[in-house]
C-alpha cells in the first residue's frame, strides 16, 4: 500500500488533532439567524460554502503547495530564505483578502494547529538531517510566533501537504542529474497528482467540518450528515473543475451573504463554536 | 446606449498640450490652490462615453465630481477607466447620478443560433457611436463585457469619498469592476462604497444578469492592506461550453446566484480607511457592539456586519467579543473598517448607509451635499 494513501486516511480521520471542530464556518450564525432551518436550506448553505471556499481559499493552498514543492531543485540557506519569503507573500495576501474578523481568527488558529500537528507527528525527528522544507516550516512557525506572519490555514495546509507529498516523490539527486528532462516531466506529473489529492482533501475537510457542526447544532442527525457528505463530493468536483488552476491573485468570494453571517458570529447570544 | 445630442466634449476643454484620452477614459487631478483652501482641478478631462460634471459645493474644503455616462448606462464593450489623484490636503468626493445601469450583452440571441463562438459586435458599436472619432470600443471580435476601472492615488492628509449609486445589472448583462486606492501614507483617508442590486426589480427581474464582478483594493504605500472581490457568475448548464461563448439567461436552468443571495435584493460593501474618517468607524463599531443575535426563525429584513482592519493585523487579534478591551489599545489598531450590508430593498440599505455608516460625513461634506449623497 502506498504511504500516501495511508497518510490521506490519517488526515481524513476525525481523530486528527487540528482543532477544526471548534469552527462551524458561519453555520451557527446562519442557523440562529433563521437562514438554515431545514435540510434544503442546509444543503444550499453547504454547497454555497464549498464553492465559496474553493474560489476564495483554495487558490492560496495551490500557491503555497507550488512554492513549497519548488524546493526539490534548490537547496541551501539562501534558497530557504527565498522560499520562506514566497510563503509569507501568499500568507500576507490571504490576510489582506480575509477582512472578516471571525474568518481571519479561525483561519489563523487552524493554520497554526496544522503546523503544530506536522511538527509533532510527521516532521523528521532528526532535525539536523531534516529536509529543506521541514526547516522552512520551522522558520515559518517562528515568524508566526514573532507576529511577523499570520499562518493562515490554506497556506499552512498547502505547505504540510507538500512536505508529506515530497516524501512520496522518491526523487534522488542522482537520477535528477542523469535524466534531468525526464525527471522534470515526472515531477510535473507527480505535482499534479498530489495537488489534486491535496485539493480534494482540503475541500473534503472543509465540508466535513460544516456537516459535523450541523450534527452538533442539531440541524440534522449523524446518518443524514453522512448522506450529505456523500452528496458534497459533487459540489467539490464541480468547484474544482473551475478553480483547480486558480492562483491566489485570482481569488474571489462567490457568496457575500455567507461572509456577513460569519462576521456576525461573535454577536450570537449563545454559541457552541468559535466561528 | 443612446447618443442623444451626443456632444463628446468634456466639461472643461482639455489643455492643448495634453493628448486626448481613449474612449471612456478620464483623468482628474485635484489640488489645493495657492490662494484658497478650496481644492481645484489641475487636470480634468473625460472622453466619450464618460463625462464629468463638477457641482458647486458649499463646504469650503471640498470638491465634488459626478461621473456620468451618456445615456445613463453602460453597454457591452464599454470600458470606463478613471484615474484620480488627490494631492496633499484635498477633500474630493466622487458621485454618480442615479444607479449605474448595465445593459444586456448584445447579439446573445443571434449567437445562440449561429455556429460561431465569437461575438461580432464591433460593427454595431461603430454605427451606434458614430459621433465618436474613436470607436474601437471592442478592438477584438471576442466578447467584451462592460468594464469599469478606477485608480485613485491619495496623498498626505487627503480624503477621497467614492460614493456612487448602486450598480444595477440588467438581464443578460456582464459587468466587471476594479477599484484601486493607493494611500501615500498613514495620513491619507478613503471611503469607498461598492453596492449592487438584483436588477430591475420593478419588472420582476431578479438576479438575471450573466456576470457581476467587483473588487476593491486598498494599498498603503506599496503594500496591499485590503482586498475584497465579489464574483457572481451564472454558469451555463452545458459544461462543454467554453469561455468565449455566452448564452442568454433563458438557457440557465437553475439560478444559483438567486439561490445564494436571496432573500436579499441589495448588497453593499463600504470600506472606511484612514485617520480623517476614524469618527465614522467609531460610530459604526458602537452600533455593531449593540447587536445581540437571538435564535430566530425569521430572517431580518436587513443584516450587516463590521470588521476592523488593523494596520498590523498579524501582531494583534482584535477580539470583538471582549467588550472591555482597552480603548486606547483598540484605537491604535483601528486603521480601517469594512461594513457589509444586505437588505431586502435598496431603500432599506440606503437608509442604513446614511444613518449608520456615513453618519458624521456631513461635517466634512456639508449639509447641502450630504442630502444628495447616495
Amino acid at each position: 500500500m502506498p504511504r500516501e494513501d495511508w497518510l490521506l486516511w490519517q488526515f481524513a480521520d476525525s481523530a486528527l488533532p487540528t482543532g477544526g471542530f471548534v469552527a462551524s464556518s458561519g453555520l451557527e450564525s446562519a442557523a440562529q439567524t433563521g437562514y438554515v432551518h431545514d435540510v434544503a436550506s442546509l444543503s444550499l448553505f453547504v454547497s454555497s460554502s464549498i464553492t465559496n471556499y474553493a474560489y476564495s481559499a483554495l487558490p492560496f493552498m495551490n500557491d503555497a503547495w507550488k512554492v513549497s514543492s519548488a524546493n526539490i531543485i534548490g537547496e541551501g540557506t539562501h534558497e530557504e530564505e527565498r522560499l520562506l519569503r514566497e510563503i509569507m507573500k501568499v500568507d500576507d495576501l490571504y490576510d489582506a483578502c480575509t477582512s472578516n474578523t471571525v474568518a481571519k481568527r479561525a483561519s489563523k488558529a487552524q493554520g497554526v494547529a496544522m503546523l503544530t500537528l506536522f511538527g509533532k507527528s510527521f516532521a523528521n525527528e532528526d532535525s539536523k538531517g531534516g529536509k529543506v522544507l521541514d526547516k522552512i516550516v520551522e522558520k515559518f512557525k517562528f515568524e508566526i510566533r514573532r507576529g511577523i506572519a499570520c499562518g493562515h490555514l490554506p497556506v499552512c495546509f498547502g505547505m504540510v501537504a507538500s512536505c508529506l507529498g515530497i516524501s512520496l516523490g522518491n526523487l534522488t539527486s542522482k537520477i535528477r542529474f542523469d535524466f534531468f528532462h525526464l525527471i522534470i516531466l515526472k515531477l510535473i506529473k507527480d505535482v499534479f497528482a498530489i495537488t489534486e489529492r491535496a485539493q480534494h482533501l482540503f475541500l473534503f475537510l472543509f465540508a466535513r467540518a460544516i456537516l459535523s457542526a450541523a450534527v452538533r447544532l442539531n440541524i440534522i442527525g449523524p446518518y443524514y450528515s453522512q448522506r450529505m457528505l456523500t452528496e458534497s463530493q459533487a459540489y467539490v468536483e464541480e468547484a474544482l473543475t473551475k478553480t483547480k488552476d486558480h492562483k491566489s491573485e485570482k481569488a474571489v468570494q462567490t457568496s457575500p451573504l455567507l461572509d456577513i453571517f460569519q462576521a456576525r458570529h461573535d454577536k450570537l447570544y449563545s454559541r457552541l463554536f468559535n466561528s | 446606449m443612446t447618443t442623444q445630442g451626443g456632444s463628446k466634449t468634456t466639461h472643461l476643454p482639455p489643455p492643448l498640450t495634453e493628448p486626448k484620452p481613449n474612449p471612456g477614459e478620464g483623468h482628474i487631478i485635484c489640488e489645493l490652490s495657492k490662494c484658497s483652501v478650496k481644492p481645484v482641478f489641475s487636470t480634468y478631462r473625460a472622453s466619450y462615453p464618460l463625462k464629468f460634471i463638477s457641482p458647486r459645493t458649499h463646504s469650503p474644503h471640498l470638491a465634488a465630481v459626478y461621473l456620468l455616462t451618456y445615456g445613463g448606462g453602460l453597454v457591452s464593450g464599454d470600458v470606463i477607466s478613471v484615474k484620480v489623484e488627490c494631492l496633499e490636503g484635498v477633500n474630493l468626493m466622487l458621485l454618480t447620478q442615479g444607479s449605474t445601469k448595465v445593459y444586456k450583452m448584445r447579439n446573445l440571441g443571434q449567437q445562440r443560433h449561429s455556429d460561431s463562438v465569437v461575438f461580432k459586435e464591433t460593427k454595431e458599436a461603430t454605427i451606434e457611436s458614430d459621433t465618436s472619432p474613436k470607436t474601437t470600443i471592442s478592438s477584438s471580435s471576442s466578447i467584451t463585457p462592460t468594464q469599469q476601472k478606477l485608480y485613485a492615488r491619495i496623498h498626505k492628509n487627503s480624503l477621497l469619498l467614492q460614493l456612487p449609486e448602486p450598480t444595477t445589472c440588467f438581464r443578460d448583462s456582464m459587468f466587471t469592476q476594479r477599484q484601486t486606492f493607493t494611500l501615500e501614507d498613514e495620513t491619507a483617508s478613503v471611503v469607498c462604497l461598492d453596492w449592487f442590486t438584483s436588477g430591475r426589480m420593478s419588472r420582476g427581474e431578479k438576479w438575471e444578469f450573466l456576470r457581476y464582478e467587483s473588487g476593491v483594493d486598498i494599498l498603503m504605500e506599496e503594500k496591499l492592506v485590503f482586498r475584497d472581490v465579489v464574483s457572481l457568475v451564472q454558469h451555463h448548464p452545458n459544461p462543454n461550453q467554453n469561455q468565449t461563448t455566452v448564452s442568454s439567461f433563458d438557457e440557465i436552468t437553475h439560478n444559483l446566484i438567486k439561490d445564494r443571495l436571496e432573500p436579499y435584493q441589495c448588497y453593499a460593501t463600504c470600506v472606511i480607511y484612514g485617520p480623517r474618517v476614524r469618527q465614522l468607524m467609531r460610530h459604526v463599531l458602537e452600533e455593531f457592539d449593540l447587536i445581540v443575535v437571538h435564535k430566530s426563525t425569521r430572517m431580518p429584513e436587513l443584516i450587516w456586519s463590521a470588521s476592523v482592519l488593523s494596520s498590523n493585523s498579524s501582531t494583534t487579534s482584535v477580539n470583538q467579543s471582549n467588550g472591555n478591551s482597552n480603548d486606547g489599545d483598540k484605537e491604535n489598531h483601528l486603521s480601517g473598517l469594512v461594513v457589509k450590508v444586505a437588505g431586502t430593498t435598496t431603500e432599506m440599505v440606503r437608509n442604513f448607509l446614511c444613518t449608520v455608516v456615513l453618519k458624521g460625513l456631513d461635517d466634512i461634506v456639508g449639509d447641502d451635499l450630504f442630502t444628495r449623497v447616495i
